[in-house]
């Protein structure tokens, strides 16, 4: 990921020459070949010297003028295809910058204004601010090139080389899960991560120095020792008693009376231990388990965390590991000092610095928030009742310009304002892209013809005469929570009426929806979408319960209710992937078909349904007909014509290939009184298509937590149907083999958790007697409630 | 719309806002008069990296009032904010005499910018209090002034640290403005 290259392509010195104004005095190691004016009022930016102390940031080589063209190539240049972007433009600098108001009653006029700035092809500039403090610091105090160097040299001496390197859906996975050991297996210090199964062997063969990685690798080497032992090893798919027992003692441990005494956790972790023999490795299989049923009870919901027993093999109490598996723990030595650098490893290229969703939702959420301007089809999705966080999601996705202006506000803080927005657009990052190549999160006089005519512009500044001077379409204005909508924002995007072809197609399709008069208004509204002046004011008609207001509505409250960051980017995750679906749903419905790919189509029999779940016909007429004005928006943008592309790429590359598995996993969720055939169809075909790890981490990450993770598949273990209990039975089996897994299994509660160890355990049993006419061994007959009620429930 | 009949209810109640750029070379005592106009007391200023911009009100007039840095590199910058304008200020440091020259020249490139050729010229003849001040008539001429003939324009005399003359000038800018409106 991040391990190519140079961490940090070029250092800036700029400062505010009292007698001739912002001057570039700098850059190291060499000229960046772009107007240094530009750079150095950029650099110093309208307001800096009210400001002691503020960050900014603003990119390179998105526009002609802010290209940069170095004399030497960069390093990367030579060894990396892709340090150019698909359309061969380069690809974006990210520039970090610190400026710093020093007031001197010795100086001349009174103050010194000096500017460092670290340009990094990383995304996660917020990394280097540490450094960046002290090196501005040393330049403060002692005014050469050396610091610029000395800075240069320590930044690109950082070794993030052992950083685990995530695909696609194990990030999605991480940002997802609050849990701070997930995917710790990854950090194992035999660097390059291999092929899980195999990966768990090799540790279990050489288990010494393996203990940093985590809490699940105990289990899972204490299985495979176990396994040596099991004259049936070949079958992975169905583990041996005694190893299912310490697998699966790791999915229930988490009991009431594990939580509510440590003790009970680490005797039932003796059991099996003590089968495994005494062992060096089934000791440290021991004191580790021990530990895992505590550190999965203050998971729990229980909060409980005296049982907390600390053993020695903790591996929490080591040096060397990420306390939180989300970073990437390393640092950068600085003349001296060390200084602790947390790189965060889910993020997606779209996300730039520490931005805050939770920040943007409040500044334009209160309630003396002004909205004016006229209404437009593409933003006011809901008339006037469209919340102003929709109206500007509505922009970015439609390509609109948009301005965020903060004025007397430290352009630091504008600028992040402007990488929430991408965020926001983009889904974090996860869906859409396209949004950071036109942001420009700090944004002045210089250069200003340059990116105000860059199209769909996501700019920040601290300059009110924007407002006057510069053509926007939505003024974002955050000191006065006031949002804007350009009074000819009807001449730059007018109105457009929908091909005759379309129309008829609308007309056409929806009659198969035996639905109530409702639908029939509704496909009237799409059909005549634009067209008429009457038409218009229909589709202005606001409601209160329409779908995006109630979104905001819960997210607000999540927000109050002090629910993090994490849980908000998920929502809108959801709600731009949702968004993505509903297009394609709207594509097929007015052309034909969709480019999209999420073609819809419902379950048959013998076939499984895919795209998009509604609860019922009359619901999806509804929502196409409030999206379509702003789909058709979107569908002339650039994140458009990406996104085509990328569900392209990603269809081809799934691990999961032949159906739609988050439309099965949304019809578990949503849809009530579902056929059972369909119910049996989905199990069957997600186990048989749980085969490699991939695949593992492909399901999971359609799964979150706050979507309550594995639960729609876990009701399928208490289904009337035996074949619907058996296949969602092999699926838990699959999932247990990956400690990945393991954490999603442990969240079930513990009634589910029961239902799935029990039934697990009844197979595993059967097939033992099966094969080898043996009764299970006595001490898991007597050792917990789960094999008493298995016998009571055995004939049922 | 709303902003229109706020506009005819000023005129009925004689409040009007004017929009004013003031420029000059560094150093001219441009931030000080702004902030002595806006809180009548006399502030230690640092030199402005962008603008500042304040509203003044004076005699029921709403003077929104630009006050943009003036180093020679930033100069460029100053054409960002001449639409809209109504009157320039010109800030100039009497004590000056080296830099007159270079004053006279940035005056003129202002000027025959198009979108100033409307706006009424004040010019403060600041740091009149320092020795050696140059006085409003030598300004006036160093300036070149007299070969304006299309302009209104006045030149007071100021002192931006005490406030002397401040009022005035905005006074001369009221008056002179009133009378283009139709």
């Amino acid at each position: 990921m991040a391990g190519k290259g140079p961490h940090c392509s070029f250092v800036l010195l700029a400062e505010f020459d009292i007698d001739s104004g912002a001057q570039l005095t700098y850059q190291f190691p060499q000229p960046l070949g772009t107007d240094e004016g530009l750079l150095a009022n950029l650099m110093l930016p309208d307001g800096a010297e009210r400001h002691l102390e503020d960050w900014t940031i603003f990119f390179l080589n998105q526009t002609p003028f802010n290209t940069i063209a170095p004399v030497l190539a960069l390093e990367t240049e030579l060894s990396d295809n892709q340090s150019s972007r698909e359309d061969g433009r380069p690809e974006l600098l990210y520039v970090l910058n610190l400026v710093r108001t020093k007031h001197d009653k010795s100086v001349r006029r009174g103050a010194v204004v000096k500017a460092m700035a670290i340009c990094t092809r990383h995304p996660f500039i917020q990394i280097f601010k540490p450094v960046l403090l002290l090196a501005l610091d040393d330049y403060f105090a002692n005014p050469s090139q050396e610091c610029l160097a000395r800075l240069f040299d320590a930044i690109n001496s950082m070794d993030i080389s052992a950083a685990p390197a995530l695909t696609r859906y194990e990030k999605l996975i991480m940002r997802a899960s609050e849990r701070k050991d997930i995917f710790a297996e990854k950090f194992s210090t035999n660097a390059p991560p291999l092929p899980p199964k195999l990966a768990h062997k090799t540790t279990s063969s050489n288990g010494s120095h393996s203990s940093e990685d985590g809490v699940l690798v105990g289990s899972i080497r204490a299985r495979s020792t176990t396994a040596a032992s099991d004259p049936n090893p070949t079958h992975p798919s169905t583990p041996s008693d005694s190893s299912f027992s310490l697998g699966g003692s790791a999915v229930w441990v988490n009991d009431d009376s594990v939580i509510i005494d440590g003790q009970v956790g680490v005797a039932i972790g003796a059991g099996p231990g003590s089968v495994g023999g005494a062992s060096v490795s089934g000791s440290s299989v021991l004191t580790s388990r021990g530990r895992r049923s505590t550190d999965a009870s203050s998971n729990s919901s229980h909060a409980h965390s005296g049982g907390a027993i600390p053993t020695s093999s903790d591996p929490h109490l080591r040096s060397g590991i990420s306390k939180d598996t989300h970073f990437f723990q390393t640092n950068i030595a600085y003349k001296g000092h060390t200084l602790p650098i947390k790189l965060p490893l889910a993020t997606f290229p779209e996300e730039v610095g520490e931005y805050s969703l939770i920040q943007l939702i409040q500044t334009f959420s209160t309630p003396l928030i002004t909205v004016s301007g006229p209404l437009h089809p593409h933003l006011h999705t809901n008339g006037s009742l469209t919340h102003p966080i929709i109206i500007l999601f509505n922009a970015l996705i439609t390509g609109k310009r948009i301005l965020f202006l903060g004025h007397n506000i430290p352009a630091g803080q504008v600028a992040n304002y402007v990488l929430s927005a991408c965020a926001l657009g983009s889904g974090c990052g996860a869906i859409l892209r396209g949004f950071i190549e036109r942001a420009f999160p700090y944004a002045g006089l210089a250069g200003g013809e340059d990116w105000v005519s860059t199209p769909a512009y996501i700019a920040g500044v601290t300059n009110p005469i924007f407002e006057t001077s510069a053509a926007w379409d939505i003024l974002m204005d955050i000191g006065t929570a006031r949002v804007v909508v350009h009074k000819d924002i009807h001449s730059s995007f007018p109105p457009t009426t929908a091909p005759p072809a379309l129309v008829n197609q609308v007309m056409a399709r929806p009659l198969k929806a035996e639905n109530s008069v409702a639908s029939e208004d509704d496909i009237q509204r799409i059909a005549t979408r634009d067209g008429k002046e009457g038409a218009q004011k229909g589709e202005f008609a606001a409601k209160p319960d329409n779908l995006d207001n109630m979104f905001i509505e819960d997210l607000i409250s999540a927000i109050t209710s002090h629910f993090g960051e994490t849980l908000v980017r998920m929502r809108f995750t959801e709600y731009v992937a949702r968004f993505v679906r509903l297009a394609s749903r709207y594509e097929e419905v007015a052309a034909g078909t969709t480019k999209l790919g999420y073609s819809s189509a419902p379950f048959v029999d013998g076939s499984l349904g895919k795209g998009i779940v509604f609860p019922d016909e009359a619901v999806a007429l509804k929502e196409l007909a409030t999206n379509a004005s702003r789909i058709e928006g979107w569908r002339r943008s650039k994140s458009y014509q990406y996104s085509v592309q990328d569900s392209q790429k990603y269809r081809a590359t799934a691990p999961i290939q032949g159906f739609d598995v988050l439309y099965q996993l949304s019809r578990l969720r949503l849809v009530k009184s579902l056929p059972d055939a369909e119910v049996e169809l989905i199990v069957r075909s997600i186990a048989e298509n749980l085969r490699t790890y991939e695949q593992v981490v492909e399901i999971l990450a359609y799964m979150p937590p706050h979507a309550g993770g594995l639960q729609p598949l876990s009701f399928c273990l208490f289904h009337q149907q035996e074949s619907i209990r058996e296949a969602t039975v092999d699926i838990f089996n699959e999932l247990r083999q990956y400690p990945v897994g393991v954490i999603f299994l442990q969240a079930l509660n513990h009634f589910q958790r029961y239902a799935y160890v029990r039934q697990a355990h009844a197979r595993e049993s059967r097939v033992k007697d099966l094969s080898h006419g043996l009764a299970p061994p006595p001490h898991l007959v007597s050792r917990t409630p789960s094999n008493r009620s298995e016998v009571s429930l055995g004939g049922m | 719309m709303g902003g229109n009949l706020s506009k005819v209810l000023g005129r009925l109640f004689g409040n009007k806002e004017m929009r004013l750029l003031m420029l000059g070379l560094d150093a001219a005592g441009k931030t000080t008069i702004l902030y002595k106009l806006k809180l009548n007391q006399s502030v230690t200023t640092i030199p402005t990296v962008g603008f500042n911009v304040e509203t003044v009100t004076y005699k029921n007039v709403k003077f929104n009032v630009w006050d943009v840095g003036g180093q020679d590199k930033i100069r460029p910058l100053w054409r960002h904010y001449y639409t809209g304008t109504q009157g320039l200020v010109f800030v100039v440091d009497s004590q000056d005499k080296e830099r007159i020259d270079e004053a006279q020249q940035e005056l003129h490139r202002i000027l025959i910018d198009r979108e100033m050729k409307e706006c009424l010229l004040l010019v403060f003849a600041n740091k009149q209090d320092l020795p050696g001040a140059m006085s409003p008539a030598e300004v006036t001429e160093k300036l070149g002034l007299h070969r304006m003939r299309d302009r209104s324009w006045y030149v007071h005399p100021s002192c931006a640290t005490t406030g002397e003359g401040l009022f005035e000038g905005l006074q001369w800018l009221n008056q002179n403005v009133k009378k283009r409106q139709p």
